[in-house]
């Protein structure tokens, strides 16, 4: 996967450089709007992270550029304007997600995943890892084949697992995942272990070849 | 807000108009003076002639008469005398007399002239009745009250009908100033006049209107751009703990772990308190003016299927009683930030095993929830940075943020604590 990352400031950029390619995916940076210019004259990308306030130009001035040279190119939004509008003008104009900083990156990377399915993988909407296959359109889950009894928030959860496999997932990254913003800390540990809990047993008892570990102190481990 | 100085409001034409009559009475009064002297002097002037005038005549009547006995009628007497008169002498005196047709003493002047003719001599006697200086008094008063209301109703029409033409462009300026909105973003379109006071005035306030208009700008600017600005360092740091999690976390000791978790929490409450700040500054500045009709039922039973599961996870029941038909006309995003305050605060304030119960009777919407005790008046949580519960993680802007959505479109907002059941209710009435 390669995805272009277009944000002005160098550390940002430099984080979410070092998270992803741990993940295998190859990522460009562009720090101005011309600097993206140039880069997407020249390649092809599958993803790009778009940040909206650029030293030159608008992020926005970027989105119609990209929509008539490389359809399929997915866009996700991650800007520091919270407003409503922002993330509705972004959505009309062709993104396909918008992400409000400051993020978490195992969010970020499945937010990435979730769209470089949708769009380059187009047809295929399953996401496997080992006896664990998962459709995103349905919303179905099986292991060897038999479908997972979940429920919506199970099934949020899995998905992010499976994308996030083998990395350290901390309870605030599923928390946010599951809830976005909108949930106390103080609460989220307690219900993130409850769905944590559920999830575990009912893959254990589908005899599902990864599972989910404890970090303790930190969070999970999947796979 | 109206300065109230314990002073009576008056109109300017009237306080004008005021000034201008006490200055003409002074000046009345001291010109009446002045009117009176002036007018008894002349008088005393031509009285004196008249009586010497009389006198001549008096002394023509001698030289053809030359009368040996004393020649006496009314204010005129001529006694010859025994003496020799070389210089003729005229003097004035006043005095009392009978006046014939009166009947009573009315003062007179008296001319006494002694004129020598060749050897014979005269006293002749001359009287005449004095204009008093009270008829003069009386005169010169009743003119100048009449002269002075004559005026006074002529300087009430004018000040009236030039009041109306010279102000009209100052009240179409208060008009223009009391209609002024920042938010408009409109400097002051203010009437063309020839007064140079108007002039300045409107000048200095057009001035004015758009350097408040410019410094609002600059100021809703660095708001917005500061909230923003906080929120790229926040995920710097955020990133970069998370990769030092990901990389050496499970390296690292437990208390480690836990440094980076907390340190990671405070982060979250960083950017969530600059996100709430910011709300709480964009509906000060009424930048949510869409306004569109709300099915409030439906808004409810959406953030009811939110919140159900969250209640289950933490053993909450869940009662919902009799929702009504409610549509309100608002901005959709504000009554989503409302109900989303309410829910969580339903939430987050309760406790294991705890109830919450929704209702909405027409369109009040009452939120009771179990939860902890509360100290003191409950009024007080509306306010910013406020909590009844200390040891909760968030800054207490929760119910700021729905007091101002409330007073926003005028809602009426009530907080009731049941120091016996620790009940919470909140009641909205959205009309």
């Amino acid at each position: 996967m390669k995805i272009l990352v277009v944000e002005d400031n160098p550390e940002l950029a430099d984080n979410i450089n070092t998270y992803l390619e741990k993940e295998g995916v190859t990522v460009s940076i562009a720090s101005s709007y011309h600097k993206a210019i140039e880069k997407l004259v020249s390649f092809e990308y599958d993803v790009v992270l778009l940040d909206l306030m650029l030293p030159d130009k608008e992020g926005f001035d970027l989105i119609p550029y990209m929509k008539e040279t490389f359809p399929t190119t997915g866009i996700l939004i991650m800007s520091a304007r919270d407003g409503v509008e922002d993330k509705v003008k972004g959505l009309d104009m062709g993104a396909d997600d918008y992400l409000p900083k400051p993020f978490n990156l195992t969010e970020l990377f499945a937010r990435v995943r979730a769209l470089y399915r949708r769009r380059s993988l187009s047809g295929s909407s399953e996401v496997k890892l080992e006896n664990i296959s998962i459709d995103t359109d349905s919303g179905l889950a099986s292991v060897d084949n038999v479908t997972l009894d979940l429920t919506g928030k199970e099934l949020q959860l899995l998905l992010f697992f499976v994308v996030n496999r083998k990395k350290l997932i901390s309870k605030n990254a599923i928390a946010e995942h599951l809830w976005g913003d909108y949930m106390e800390d103080t609460d989220s540990y307690d219900f993130v272990y409850q769905h944590v809990k559920n999830l575990r047993k009912k893959l254990k008892d589908a005899g599902a070849i990864p599972e989910i570990k404890t970090v303790y102190g930190l969070g999970y481990r999947f796979g | 807000m109206v300065l109230d100085t314990g002073l009576v409001e008056m109109r300017l034409i009237i306080k004008l108009t005021l000034i201008y009559l006490s200055i003409t009475v002074c000046s009345f009064l001291v010109g009446g003076v002045i009117v009176y002297n002036a007018m008894e002097s002349e008088i005393d002037i031509e009285q004196k002639r008249f009586l010497k005038e009389r006198f001549e005549n008096a002394k023509k009547g001698i030289q053809r008469y030359r009368p040996t006995e004393p020649f006496l009628r009314t204010k005129y007497a001529i006694y010859p005398l025994d003496t020799v008169i070389k210089e003729e002498t005229i003097s004035f005196s006043d005095t009392l007399v009978m006046h014939s047709q009166l009947q009573r003493l009315e003062p007179h002047l008296k001319l006494t002239g002694y004129y020598g003719l060749d050897t014979l001599a005269y006293k002749v006697v001359l009287y005449d009745v004095i204009i008093e200086s009270d008829d003069i008094e009386d005169g010169v008063r009743s003119s100048m009250i009449k002269v002075f209301f004559l005026l006074s109703i002529l300087t009430i029409i004018v000040s009236v009908i030039s009041s109306n033409i010279l102000l009209r462009p100052f009240y179409s300026t208060l008009k223009e100033l009391q209609d002024f909105s920042l938010k408009k973003g409109e400097t002051l379109n203010l009437p063309q006049t020839q007064t140079k006071e108007l002039r300045e005035l409107n000048s200095e306030l057009y001035m004015l209107s758009e350097k408040i208009i410019k410094d609002y700008n600059s100021l809703k600017e660095f708001s917005e751009n500061a909230s923003h600005e906080l929120q790229t360092p926040v995920a710097i740091a955020r990133g970069k703990l998370d990769i030092l999690l990901e990389k050496h976390g499970e390296n690292m000791t437990e208390e480690q772990n836990a440094l980076i978790l907390s340190a990671q929490n405070a982060l979250k409450s960083i950017s969530k308190l600059s996100r709430s700040l910011g709300l709480l500054m964009r509906i000060d500045n009424k930048e949510y003016d869409k306004t569109s009709n709300i099915d409030l039922r439906n808004e409810l039973i959406n953030k009811i299927n939110q919140f159900r599961e969250l209640y289950e996870l933490k053993q909450i029941e869940l009662k919902q009683i009799d929702f009504d038909e409610c549509n309100i006309n608002a901005d959709p995003s504000l009554i989503e930030i409302l109900l989303m305050n309410l829910f969580q605060n339903s939430l987050k304030h309760n406790i294991r095993n705890g109830f919450v119960k929704i209702s909405l009777d027409k369109c009040q919407l009452t939120i009771e929830n179990s939860g902890r005790e509360v100290e003191g008046d409950p009024e007080i949580l509306f306010e910013r940075f406020k909590k009844g519960d200390l040891s909760a993680e968030s800054p207490g802007l929760g119910l700021a943020i729905v007091k101002k959505i409330c007073d926003y479109y005028g809602f009426k907002i009530k907080y009731k604590f049941n120091k016996e059941n620790f009940i919470h209710t909140i009641s909205v009435n959205l009309v």
